[in-house]
């Protein structure tokens, strides 16, 4: 029965109120020939939970694909630089988790120059 | 030797687009200054450990512009014993939170605990089964009310479903540690409590961690697990016994 209830007020919660918040936290246009946002995202129900998303797009395309997703740490923000004509490099001083990393996306290749991450994943998602 | 010259691929980290996210990241570290100087004034001042606060609002207050918030000031949560928890990303290197003291956090979960308890003994020497069915969503909404977005121990979203909420990302571990707390003085197992936060995370998100316990973020669960182990430490007092 509780499951049942649980699974009712889920659906309400996610029709009807907007648990998640997401927030653009900039953009940079043609790096390396392609499109970056990066946004920031927060999940509250009962857990609590902060994501920032590395979205990367084509030029002239609005479909954006999530590249890079992880737990803040103490460095909010990560810098992404231009390392070749179709390669770049996603900098950050420390995360606290990963959620997604790719490592090519749509002929690009990317890097990661990541200090710490406080809580290591061997099962973070990655593609190669 | 000849000027470095500017690689072919060099593109600026932030463009003429990216202002916004060059701002907002000045806003985030002028923001742990503000923090780091204000305990350190603190401390020299030969305040208490457990006084130490400070707010954002001096110098036209950009968290405030940022958030929308009008309260941001923020104490180092102190317990009952003294302890103080260790948050490695915070600026005063522990958990932080608007009111230094989390013992109301604790009663909320003990009344919360008692009313349900009360609830099921009574459909149970009634053999009314409806009674019971009324607990469970008694203290699923309880938790809903006191730990839900906006809720009366959710420090980390201030506003309202109609007005919208604002963020203060600087109090999400102390409203993770607030479920953990709330839960056990209630009465439920920490998987219990960890079903319960991760099972909307894995409904709703697709950032869910599937390969972690409960689909939580590791500091998620961490915080979490600080607060049940605070209460089940018997330093907010017993919680019932079950």
């Amino acid at each position: 029965m509780l499951f049942i209830l649980l699974l009712m007020g889920f659906f309400i919660a996610k029709e009807f109120w907007d648990v998640c918040i997401t927030e653009s936290r900039g953009k940079m246009l043609n790096i390396s020939g392609h499109n970056f946002e990066i946004s920031e995202t927060n999940c509250d129900f009962i857990a609590k939970e902060d994501h920032i998303n590395v979205l990367a797009s084509k030029p002239g395309q609005t479909k954006q694909t999530p590249i890079f997703v992880y737990s803040p740490g103490r460095d909010p923000m990560p810098v992404i630089r231009s390392t070749g004509p179709h390669s770049i490099r996603i900098s950050i001083a420390d995360i606290s988790s990963e959620i997604l990393r790719m490592n090519n996306w749509e002929g690009l290749s990317i890097e990661y120059d990541i200090g710490e991450i406080t809580y290591p994943s061997q099962t973070a998602e990655t593609a190669k | 030797m000849p000027p470095e010259q500017p690689s072919p691929f060099q593109t600026p980290a932030f463009n003429e687009a990216g202002e916004d996210m060059l701002n907002w990241t000045e806003t985030w570290q002028r923001r742990r200054r503000l923090a780091a100087l204000a305990v350190d004034q603190g401390d020299a001042d030969g305040g208490d450990s457990g006084d130490e606060t400070f707010s954002g609002g001096g110098g036209g207050n950009d968290l405030a512009d940022a958030t929308g918030a009008d309260d941001l000031t923020s104490q180092i949560v102190v317990l009952p014993d003294g302890s103080k928890v260790p948050d490695s990303h915070s600026p005063t290197g522990f958990m932080m939170a608007p009111v230094a003291d989390l013992s109301h956090v604790a009663a909320a979960g003990r009344e919360a605990g008692n009313i349900y308890e009360r609830m099921a003994r009574t459909s149970l020497l009634l053999r009314n089964p409806l009674g019971r069915f009324a607990a469970v969503p008694y203290l699923v909404g309880s938790l809903g009310v006191h730990l839900g977005q906006g809720g009366t121990f959710d420090y980390q979203r201030k506003g309202n479903s109609v007005a919208g909420f604002a963020r203060l990302p600087q109090f999400r571990n102390v409203s993770n540690f607030n479920v953990g707390l709330f839960g056990q003085q209630a009465g439920l197992s920490l998987d219990q409590i960890k079903f319960l936060a991760g099972a909307f995370a894995r409904f709703n998100s697709s950032n869910a961690k599937p390969d972690e316990p409960f689909g939580l973020d590791a500091d998620t669960a961490k915080f979490i697990e600080h607060g049940f182990d605070a209460g089940r430490s018997g330093i907010f007092n017993q919680p019932r016994s079950r």
